[in-house]
């Protein structure tokens, strides 16, 4: 396992905040995601962690204020396919692949930025194999159907090619995973945990947003939780399982376990 | 955040837009009291016009309000209505559709002689008016009842395009029914409303105009009052925002959506036997009416009846102002700004309110046609090559009508290739494409005749004019997208129409006929006329057609390799998601503008070679219903695969396909919009991978069961039939 | 024999023929109040849906007042025997007023708005409101208000605290135990907080990930806390 014990952070939120008319769906959160850690955010459903994602990616620019630094850098306010190509990329809650072409081309779709030239080039000379994307593939466990369509393939190679679409994205920096367990059965998310321990200890930086708690506090190296909007609760998986405010989130009662 | 929607108050740039009216309209009234009649004689005549296209608005906007469907056929069932009005008050005939007989083919062989169906029923001699209105209105309410039941319940959670073909269908269906049973010539009836002239501040006019104008009004309220107050008219409403929160109350959405169709019929017909008497009827009268009327229902949002009341009044007194001021005031150019009054007011709406239909809370769409991309086997590139050879043969050495055919074909599948790479590819519907295969043709005139200049540089001149239009037309698309850029994509084509093409002098383009010169590349003349040393010699000659092959095949190979190519996989993301495609580091409103671009270039070189080919030609080969066939048979041949275009291309008017079918069998000819309609609306409906996606899955069903019958011994008896079939 | 409200047998029922709730039993009696617990994903929302006809059953049966449920279809009829949803997203219709949320309670028939009025004082005044401008309370006050003017043999309430303040759905919670005192109706409420839920619930389920992982009297549950909260938080046992 690496985790190193003072991580610089990859992708740093200041005073991020999102209303919606008079709706706070995200208020004033800051936080950090380590290099090379799994971080987690959890709260209840509706507490903003799938508007916070949107926000981070740039999807809510009439909405959001703050600050997002990326290694450092303010990229707040960059519209998406810029913040992808920056290496701030996310997976969607309902997949969204694209179910046209197949898996090989879903994770090529943006390796480099398209050039009018490049783009000519294409029609003269052949496409040239992209030595990255059969890396992924291949840690994915993806590489007999990348030549398939994403539809052929079960939810939870489906989930895998959503993921394995951001990693491939020029330079992914840190994954924001948006709810990736979901629809999946005990075992499958046991199994995309490991997948996604996996990455981690290959030096990937990932966000993984999730309400399963099994997963979350199976996986993580770190926990932030939002309800209403707001970061009530941080900290590592054991110091998450017994702070009263999550149990009273999840449980409603405040008492803790007897 | 997925359930919250957002209540914002009205943007700037509308209050801004709000503003400027309201100094506008200030600033005419008191032009209007100092100089009372003439300036209230455009606005009284223009209130006939206004009335109609409020009437028909009204209509879209029940539709849309309880289906969600934007329906360009609306105008055509107000014209089929009509008809069946004036021909039961004109003679007592009710008109039977056509239909096939399912006989026909073997009609001649052997001496059989078919009866013919009738194409009247007679309903003995002029029919009283209250009656006929009756038989007439019933059957604006069956039409209503069958677009409802056959078409859209059946599309309910199919994609927007689906949606749009199918009521592009239904118009096109209707009005060649029209065509076929009472010709194009206008027709007329006996006066409902009084029509004796009445003084009103100075100006005479026929009263009827009030009379049409306070029928408006009531049914306004009453669509206000049902849509307001009743607990269908709340339901109705409630399904609109989220079917499935109706359907957690008890409510049947699709018995609301089926009750409202049969209400927008109904209204259609209404409005076109009342107006029938009062401006006559010709066969697309009312479609070309209805563009004004998508403007200002839109600008009601399609959910406001009184707004898009008031818009569809107010288009029509603006285009009898504009047209005083332009006879009055000598030194405003004609360049038919008083014609593009639609696409002035729907850009405007779209562009002032962006993205603000409100789209039904529905569940997910179906999926979209699949854009196939064939694997590249040498058995395939054999099959290329066979297909290449017989075109080349019916190019050169076929009977002459069969050389024009193939012609007619070439040009046609070259114009379906750019709606594959828009339509197909990006999922952005456009209504324009022969608006700019248009440009693209006078440009020929202009550059290659009138100017002189050589083809090398009349072609590409003509097909970057071309194009130059189809990127100034694309700019709405970055804001809007679905049904709202298929109505912006109209106007559009009918602004280009309306400005460019049937004016003269300054800026026209058309009016008269144009003239293109032979086409000649160093000397080498190859016209339809000019001498080729293969072939019969009659006309045309295989010359023309053998650069069109070129080119046809040129373009084929082209969009193959698109669709392979990354620009292609980055449209088809786009197409799936836009979002996802952001998020996945595609450029959206780049991809979106090159689709438009590469489309508008095949529109344009396919109007420039119309232009060579015809020879002589006039803006009628380039008008906005030219533009829907287009789509049409795009879309019947498979509007996202090349095949789907060679397909269509074969069966576009007079093409190859239609030239044997007219020789072989059976003559089609007038027939082919009203077949083409019917099959539009079945392919939207049944099988939205058109004729090529047919094929290639049927026989893909056939290659498995051989294979699986050659392996094994009959085990499973049908299988594949059901595989063939999603 | 009476006839049991809500029938659950032998359930299989989820998306694209892929099960989410998988061999589910369950039964709802009318004058009791019963609990659909476990944690998010478990198939709560699902059932809840299936139960409505808005998700097709695969396998096994749901029997509403002796009715099989309808086709996809013809799912409003579920609403038409008597069975009222209140949605997880609670069904307010934002566009719509307060009154006209209201009068939809019905198909047809008169409805009595002061009724919902008399539970829920707040409503009086914002009669006139669309849906969409009134706080998160108000409008769970709505869809529960909405429930009660509908005179439902059986009510079903889909994750009612969602999105709220505790001191809110505090106060609303008696009010469904309320319901089902008063009226007879049968209660089948599904939530999140178990201690919430269970304080006013005769019975209970628990579902976890798509299986039913405890059933019995809300003592019975309550008493069990350790193992609740185990399958609440993913882990196998607290030591």
């Amino acid at each position: 396992m690496s985790n190193p014990a003072a991580p610089d952070a990859v992708l740093r939120t200041e005073h991020l905040v999102v209303q919606f008319g008079g709706l706070l769906a995200v208020n004033d959160v800051t936080l950090e995601c380590g290099r090379g850690q799994l971080t987690g955010l959890i709260g209840p459903n509706g507490a903003g962690k799938t508007t916070f994602i949107d926000a981070v990616t740039g999807f809510l620019p009439d909405n959001a204020s703050g600050s997002v630094t990326l290694e450092g850098a303010e990229v707040f306010g960059r519209s998406p396919h810029r913040l992808s190509h920056d290496g701030l990329t996310r997976t969607w809650q309902t997949l969204e692949l694209f179910d046209d072409i197949t898996v090989r081309s879903n994770l090529e779709i943006a390796r480099e930025r398209l050039s009018l030239v490049g783009a000519l080039a294409d029609f003269f000379r052949p496409r040239r194999r992209d030595a990255r994307v059969d890396e992924i593939l291949e840690l994915l466990g993806l590489e007999d159907f990348a030549a398939h369509e994403p539809r052929e393939l079960s939810q939870g190679q489906r989930k895998l090619v959503g993921v394995g679409r951001a990693l491939a994205s020029t330079s992914s920096k840190i994954l924001l995973l948006d709810e990736p367990a979901a629809g999946l059965d005990k075992s499958e998310t046991a199994w995309f945990g490991e997948q996604l321990r996996g990455l981690v200890d290959e030096g990937h930086t990932l966000l993984l947003v999730d309400h399963d708690m099994g997963l979350v506090l199976n996986v993580c190296d770190q926990i932030h939780m939002l309800v209403f909007g707001e970061l009530v609760a941080s900290g590592s998986p054991a110091e998450m399982r017994s702070d009263p405010k999550v149990i009273a989130a999840y449980l409603g009662h405040s008492g803790g376990s007897e | 955040m997925p359930g919250e929607r957002r209540l914002r108050n009205r943007p700037l740039a509308e209050q801004i837009a709000l503003a400027v009216l309201a100094v506008v309209g200030a600033a005419w009234v008191v032009a209007a009291l100092i100089d009372t009649p003439v300036f209230f004689q455009p606005v009284l005549f223009g209130l006939g016009t206004g009335a109609i296209v409020a009437a028909l608005a009204l209509g879209l906007v029940v539709a849309y309000r309880a289906s969600g469907v934007i329906n360009f056929g609306h105008g055509a069932i107000a014209t089929y209505v009509t008809y069946v009005y004036v021909s039961l008050t004109d003679t007592g005939d009710y008109p039977i559709p056509p239909l096939p007989n399912p006989l026909a083919p073997i009609e001649g062989i052997g001496g059989i002689e078919l009866v013919d169906f009738p194409t009247m029923v007679g309903m003995g001699g002029p029919m009283h008016p209250a009656l006929a209105m009756t038989v007439a209105l019933s059957t604006a309410a069956v039409l209503g009842l069958i677009a409802h039941n056959a078409i859209f319940r059946p599309l309910r959670y199919a994609p927007v395009l689906a949606k749009v073909v199918a009521s592009v269908g239904i118009m096109l269906f209707l009005q060649a029914a029209v065509v076929l049973r009472f010709g194009s010539r206008a027709k007329s009836a006996d006066p409902i409303f009084p029509n004796d002239p009445v003084d009103f501040l100075g100006v005479r006019v026929g009263q009827d105009r009030f009379w049409l104008l306070g029928t408006v009004a009531v049914g306004t309220l009453a669509l206000w009052l049902l849509f307001r107050y009743t607990r269908f008219g709340i339901a109705t409403r409630a399904s609109a925002e989220n079917e499935r929160f109706s359907t957690l109350l008890g409510f049947n959405a699709d018995f609301q959506a089926g009750v409202s169709w049969v209400l927008a019929s109904v209204l259609a017909g209404l409005v076109g036997i009342l107006v029938a008497p009062i401006t006559g009827v010709t066969p697309n009268l009312f479609t070309v009416l209805l563009i004004s009327s998508l403007g200002a229902a839109l600008l009601g949002r399609m959910s406001s009846f009184v707004i898009a009341a008031a818009a569809g009044l107010m288009l029509g007194v603006l285009d009898q102002e504009l047209f005083r001021l332009e006879f009055e005031f000598a030194w405003i150019p004609d360049i038919g700004i008083r014609r593009a009054l639609p696409f002035v007011v729907i850009a405007l709406a779209m562009v002032v309110r962006g993205e603000t239909l409100p789209s039904r809370g529905a569940v997910q769409a179906e999926r979209l046609p699949e854009a196939y991309a064939p694997p590249i086997t040498r058995g395939r590139m054999v099959g290329y090559g066979l297909l290449a050879a017989i075109a080349f043969w019916v190019t050169v050495f076929a009977p002459f009508q069969f050389r024009s055919g193939m012609q007619n074909t070439l040009i046609g599948v070259i114009l379906a290739l750019s709606l594959v790479v828009v339509t197909g590819y990006v999922g952005q519907i456009s209504l324009m494409q022969m608006a700019l295969a248009g440009v693209a043709a006078f440009a020929v005139g202009s550059f290659g005749t009138s100017a002189g200049l050589p083809m090398l540089i009349t072609l590409p001149l003509a097909v970057l004019s071309g194009l130059g239009f189809g990127l100034i037309a694309a700019l709405p698309s970055l804001r809007t997208r679905g049904a709202s850029l298929a109505i912006i994509t109209l106007a559009s084509g009918l602004a280009i129409e309306e400005i460019f093409f049937q004016r003269s002098g300054w800026f026209g383009l058309g009016r008269t006929t144009k003239v293109a010169p032979t086409p000649e590349i160093g000397g080498v003349e190859f016209g339809t006329t000019s001498d080729f040393f293969w072939g019969d010699g009659k006309i045309p000659t295989g010359a023309f057609g053998l650069f069109l092959l070129v080119l046809a095949i040129g373009c084929c190979v082209s969009v193959m390799r698109l669709r392979r190519s990354r620009l292609g996989e980055q449209m088809l993301a786009v197409r799936a998601n836009e979002r996802a495609a952001a998020a996945a580091g595609v450029n959206v409103a780049a991809i979106k503008l090159s689709a438009f671009g590469i489309a508008s270039f095949f529109a344009a070189l396919g109007g420039a070679l119309t232009a060579y080919k015809l020879g002589t030609y006039a803006q009628d080969s380039f008008g906005i219903f030219v533009s829907l066939s287009v789509l049409a048979f795009a879309y019947l041949g498979g509007i996202s695969t090349v095949g789907g275009a060679i397909m269509a291309g074969t069966l576009f008017a007079e093409g190859i396909g239609i030239v044997v079918t007219n020789e072989w069998f059976i003559d089609v000819g007038p027939y082919t919009a009203y077949v083409a309609g019917f099959f539009l609306i079945a392919t939207a409906v049944y099988n939205n991978e058109g004729i090529d996606g047919f094929q290639r899955r049927q026989l893909a069903g056939l290659w498995n069961r051989l294979r699986r019958q050659h392996k094994a011994a009959p085990r499973n008896p049908p299988a594949g039939v059901g595989a063939s079939n999603e | 024999m009476t006839e049991r409200l809500l029938d659950i047998s032998g359930l299989h029922t989820g998306y694209d023929g892929v099960a989410v709730v998988r061999d589910l039993e369950l039964h709802v009696d009318p004058g009791e109040v019963v609990a659909l617990l476990g944690p998010n994903g478990a198939g709560k929302t699902t059932t809840l849906m299936t139960i409505s006809g808005l998700v097709q059953i695969l396998e096994g049966s749901v029997s509403v007042m002796g009715r099989p449920v309808p086709k996809l279809r013809q799912a409003q009829r579920v609403a038409r025997w008597g069975v009222t949803h209140v949605p997880e997203n609670r069904g307010v219709l934002f566009q719509l007023t307060v009154r006209e949320n209201l009068l939809l309670a019905k198909t047809r028939g008169r409805v009595d708005l002061d009724r919902a009025v008399e539970f829920f004082p707040a409503l009086g005044p914002l009669m006139s409101r669309r849906g969409g401008l009134l706080s998160g309370g108000e409008q769970q006050m709505l869809a529960l208000g909405r429930a009660i003017v509908a005179e439902p043999k059986l009510l079903m309430v889909d994750e009612m605290s969602l999105g709220l303040a505790p001191v809110i759905y505090e106060e609303l919670m008696p009010v469904v135990r309320r319901i089902a005192d008063e009226t007879g109706a049968g209660v089948l409420l599904v939530e999140q907080h178990v201690d919430l839920a269970l304080e006013v619930s005769d019975r209970g389920y628990v579902l976890n990930h798509g299986d039913l992982v405890m059933s019995g009297p809300a003592a019975e549950l309550l008493a069990n806390r350790a193992l609740l909260d185990a399958s609440y938080l993913g882990v196998e046992s607290l030591e």
